[in-house]
């Protein structure tokens, strides 16, 4: 790792990947503070 | 792609496939057994290459998403892609339930159903490339 030190969420998808269909599109949770986690990046 | 796996696409199954030919020299009546090792770990690599990757272009050429990336802009993407029943606390793929907060990776899971998540690295440079990032 060297200047990255954590990720800024912008979309989750699911997905069925047999189908190859998305389900469903989500924003990142707002209630999950992402940063407080430290969390090696490689 | 940047440091190990500019080299090695897949480091565990190749750490596997050196210590079996380190066997082999103490056990050369093992070389079928590596031989069928060595096949199993390569017909594992493509199926899960294959199953990330339609995941991922599924994901990649919905228009919601597609519309979510332009509202972020320009830049570079880190992308994941985990199993529907995988819980990673370490990745904001949905909220955190009561007592849900631990890592779980259940050995047994749809390999149907994924969730892919599109970031963007926090970094201290204005504009990251490559090793600024991993």
């Amino acid at each position: 790792m060297k200047t990255a030190y954590g990720l800024d969420p912008i979309v989750v998808v699911k997905i069925d990947a047999l189908a190859g269909t998305v389900r469903e599109v989500d924003r990142p949770p707002a209630d999950l503070a992402w940063g407080d986690i430290p969390t090696p990046l490689f | 792609m940047t440091g190990l796996y500019a080299y090695v696409r897949h480091p565990q199954y190749t750490g596997l496939a050196v210590v079996g030919l380190g066997s082999l020299l103490l056990w050369p009546r093992a070389l079928v057994t590596y031989v069928a090792m060595l096949l199993a770990c390569t017909t594992l690599a493509w199926v899960d290459e294959d199953e990330l990757q339609a995941a991922y272009r599924a994901a990649r050429f919905d228009r919601r998403v597609q519309k979510a990336l332009d509202q972020a802009g320009p830049g570079r993407l880190i992308v994941y892609v985990v199993s529907q029943k995988w819980v990673l606390p370490d990745l904001p793929l949905e909220p955190v339930q009561e007592g849900d907060g631990g890592r779980r990776e259940p050995a047994t899971f749809d390999r149907r159903h994924y969730k892919v998540l599109f970031a963007r690295p926090r970094t201290h440079a204005a504009s990251p490339e490559g090793r600024s990032i991993v």
